[in-house]
């Protein structure tokens, strides 16, 4: 309902009512002022009719009465006037007819008057019974008067007061709605104002009333609608800005979850208050500890304790994370069955805004498997390695003791072939001479035992140093050259390498020289010639020992560095080798970074040749200092592999020059991966959870910047190649193409000789 | 002090001592007295006087290094060179025997004939 139609029905029902009541208090006062009138009016006729009778009655003329009567019937309202005896038995009765005529009645005259009320009020009539006397009780006059004229008066009354009252209904009505409509047409105003605020149409409302409060309410509403404005402006605002952050949100949540799902995939995650007290632990976690998960929450991580480290392990590492660092190694943990495990674990503390630890996460991999065969590899080795030095001591002292005989016994000899002792038969030098001969091979034989057993256990050091080559190459020949004159063989040295410097030990690179030089004198023809053919080539030297002997046997080709080979047995004798001679040194020339190969074609000779990285050149790109990486800028890499002999062939390719990690499945990979950044990821094909290409596309998505090099067993496709960096055999890869495929892996600019 | 001639040879083995004293006496010409223990070569070590000391390492008893740290306490022995006569020859126990004060280390078995001009050549570096 309209607000001004509502107020102008409440303020006219008001009015009508006000009327209403009026009319009806006025009605009363008047009727009850005439009733009184009429009362009075009644009981002066009555007793004047009283006066009148007495005496007529005491004579019993009736006629009079009658007369008395019938003029007086007609006078004001009364209606009828009754006389009686004493006893009520009526005696004449007239009443007022129509057209206000007198009558007598005579019909009722048998029924005599109730004498028990002297007054009776009903709506239409007012009766008085009034008394005759004379000295004593005559009878009775009885007075009915008509009360139609009152209820006239009130219903004019009534009339008049409703006439009124509509009358100032319609006036006060109309003048109402209008006034009050122009005032509700403000809040219409404002109503429709508010409309446009929401959907910010408008920004001020109208003056469009005088009404003081009205005005207020406008200028307030302007406010709020200026308020509301800016704050509308804001909110759009930060609804745009809330909208992009939860698209961040989103994505960060997807990445979260991504990595979340792999890293729960492979890994043992569990988190830990302050005081290790387990507050999370993921399925991997239940799966390996056997607990089930309400088994482990608010417990305590020494529940999987094992006992099997130190106390001072776990002080290290609650040192290590109390203070916000990382710890990482390898745990042995007891689970509910009671059996041990390993773990490689990573306790990363969360760091609360004040800097300091909240809680504790630690991700493990299970690495029993790799700790078990270490451990069993430990054991092998600690066997082998006591084996070992038994062997060693033994070789040692035998040689020793093999020398001290040796040292007499080519000594008595010498000294007697060299004639001290006095001229001898011919055939008595001969036989001296034999022996003489016998004694320095065995002499070669035990220093070359003593050489093979140094260089098998690594116990032969080297002293490296930068030097010329030239004078090594020179010296060499001059202490060989006396056995070649005693041969009869000539030594030469063609071509040179004046600049060339090279890393060496002089004593062992002048032992395989001599190794070379004696085994081509050795093998020369009588009256021959040796050639040291020196070429400098980009980035090595090239030493060359050519004989024209009777060279060597394709079938022993193959077999020509192993130790005791020589081209037969017999030979060994004739030309006094011990058999070790070429293993040495090719074991030595390694050692010192370089090469060792031959070309042979039998019956022409042999050619030896040793190839040594020049050090003074722009070096190639496998000789890496790894004095030229920062700790900070050191590549990382990752090695995944399950074969203990690969790993150790690429250790020892690696040669700690860069820093590796070792993953030894799939799982520990994604572990590695999600922990920490690579250079380059080493990867083998067949592993024990699946095949390595399975890790290709997540080494994409998570280290776009890692490259990879496949080291494999088996060939692989075109294709296959295409998806890595690099493949590399494992039967055909040499040291310096495995540290090229990882140095051409990491930024090259690094990559400098210390003289470049 | 300007010719080598008195050559003290410390070596438990009788054959190699018979071998180097034949050696450094008929063909070098020197004066060689033998002493088959440390213990007895720090006995007589004064009275004879020596040019130049050649010790064996590995000896019964005291053996070559705590020869050679008793000897270079005797301030008679100061300006006398002491050189090892080994089959003991890797780089770094020819270094370890360098530091302990030996000149050199002549390498068993050595060659009965150029034993002589070895020890010459050491003794004259020596002096130079």
């Amino acid at each position: 309902m309209r607000l001004w139609l509502y107020l102008t029905l409440v303020v006219n029902s008001i009015i009508l009512l006000a009327f209403i009541g009026y009319g009806g208090y006025t009605a009363s006062k008047q009727t009850a002022s005439l009733t009184k009138d009429l009362e009075n009016d009644t009981r002066t006729m009555a007793r004047s009719i009283s006066a009148g009778s007495a005496d007529d009655l005491l004579l019993a003329s009736f006629d009079k009465i009658e007369n008395l009567l019938l003029r007086q019937v007609t006078l004001g309202s009364v209606r009828e006037l009754v006389v009686a005896d004493s006893n009520g038995r009526i005696l004449v009765q007239v009443e007022r007819g129509s057209n206000d005529q007198p009558r007598s009645v005579y019909e009722h005259v048998s029924q005599p008057l109730d004498l028990s009320q002297s007054e009776v009020r009903t709506l239409a009539t007012y009766t008085l019974l009034f008394p005759i006397e004379r000295g004593e009780r005559l009878g009775w006059v009885r007075v009915t008067a008509s009360l139609s004229a009152l209820e006239t008066v009130r219903r004019e009354i009534w009339v008049d007061a409703l006439l009124a009252s509509l009358l100032t209904v319609v006036v006060t009505g109309g003048l109402l709605a209008v006034s009050l409509r122009k005032t509700t047409a403000a809040l219409g105003q404002a109503t429709e104002f508010a409309g446009d605020l929401i959907q910010q149409r408008g920004v001020s409302m109208p003056m469009s009333s005088r009404i003081v409060e009205i005005q207020q309410l406008r200028r307030a509403l302007n406010s709020v609608a200026q308020a509301l404005s800016t704050q509308f402006l804001a909110l759009q605002d930060s609804e745009a800005k809330q909208q992009r952050i939860a698209a961040m949100m989103r994505q960060i949540a997807k990445d979260l979850a991504a990595r979340q799902f792999a890293l729960d995939q492979s890994s043992i995650v569990s988190i830990t208050d302050l005081q290790g007290n387990i507050t999370y632990a993921n399925d991997r976690f239940c799966q390996i500890s056997g607990y089930a998960l309400d088994e482990l929450l608010g417990q305590n991580h020494r529940l999987i304790g094992s006992g099997s480290h130190p106390p001072a392990f776990f002080e290290d590492l609650w040192q290590t994370i109390s203070a916000g660092r990382v710890w990482h190694g390898d745990i042995c943990n007891r689970n509910r069955s009671g059996a041990l495990y390993w773990v490689n674990a990573t306790i990363v503390p969360l760091q609360g805004e004040d800097g300091q630890p909240e809680q504790y996460i630690a991700i493990r991999t299970d690495v029993t498997t790799r700790k078990e065969a270490e451990n069993a590899m430990m054991l092998a080795t600690e066997v082998a390695e006591q084996a070992n030095k038994v062997k060693s001591e033994f070789v040692s002292t035998v040689s020793h003791e093999l020398r001290t005989p040796l040292t007499a016994i080519s000594g008595a000899l010498g000294l007697i072939m060299g004639g001290v002792l006095g001229e001898m038969p011919q055939q008595a030098r001969e036989m001296i001479a034999l022996a003489h001969k016998n004694s320095q091979r065995l002499t070669h034989l035990i220093n070359d035992l003593l050489d093979m057993e140094k260089l098998a256990a690594g116990k032969m050091d080297f002293d490296i140093q930068t030097q010329p080559l030239m004078p090594l190459i020179e010296q060499a020949l001059e202490e060989n050259r006396s056995y070649g004159i005693e041969r009869g063989v000539m030594l030469a040295l063609t071509g040179a390498a004046p600049d060339a410097e090279v890393s060496v030990d002089s004593q062992r690179l002048m032992q395989v020289m001599s190794n070379l030089l004696s085994n081509a004198i050795k093998y020369s023809p009588d009256q021959g010639t040796v050639e040291i053919a020196v070429e400098q080539q980009d980035a090595l030297v090239r030493v060359a020992v050519i004989d024209r002997g009777q060279g060597i046997p394709t079938e022993f080709h193959a077999r020509i560095f192993q130790k005791f080979s020589q081209a037969d047995s017999s030979d060994t004798r004739q030309k006094g080798g011990s058999g070790l001679g070429l293993a040495i040194t090719r074991e030595m020339v390694e050692r010192m970074g370089g090469e060792i190969g031959f070309e042979s074609v039998e019956g022409e000779g042999a050619t030896f040749f040793i190839e040594l990285p020049l050090r003074n050149a722009e070096s190639p790109s496998s000789i890496i200092d790894p004095k030229m990486f920062t700790a900070q800028d050191a590549p990382r890499i990752l090695v995944v592999e399950d074969n203990e002999v690969s790993h150790k062939v690429i250790s020892a390719m690696i040669g700690g020059r860069f820093d590796i990690d070792l993953a030894t499945t799939l799982s520990e990979a994604r572990t590695r991966m999600a922990l920490e950044r690579y250079d380059v990821v080493i990867l083998d094909i067949t592993l024990p959870d699946g095949s390595g290409w399975d890790l290709l596309e997540e080494i994409h998505t998570w280290q776009p910047a890692t490259r990879i090099v496949i080291f494999s067993g088996t060939e692989m496709t075109a294709a296959e190649a295409r998806k890595v960096d690099t493949v590399l055999l494992k039967s055909q890869t040499s040291k310096d193409q495995f540290l090229d495929a990882i140095n051409s892996r990491i930024q090259p600019t690094k990559i400098k000789g210390p003289h470049s | 002090m300007n010719k080598l001639q008195r050559i003290l040879y410390v070596e438990d083995e009788p054959d190699i001592q018979a071998v180097a004293k034949l050696a450094l006496e008929m063909v070098g010409g020197f004066t060689v007295k033998i002493c088959s223990s440390g213990e007895e070569a720090l006995r007589e070590v004064e009275a004879f006087a020596p040019d130049m000391i050649l010790l064996d390492v590995m000896m019964p008893g005291m053996d070559g290094p705590t020869t050679l740290e008793k000897l270079r306490q005797l301030p008679a022995l100061a300006q006398v060179p002491i050189a090892f006569m080994t089959a003991k020859v890797q780089p770094q126990e020819v270094a370890h025997f360098k530091s302990l004060g030996a000149i050199d280390v002549i390498p068993k078995p050595f060659d009965a004939m150029t034993l002589s001009n070895q020890v010459q050549a050491l003794w004259s570096a020596a002096h130079d």
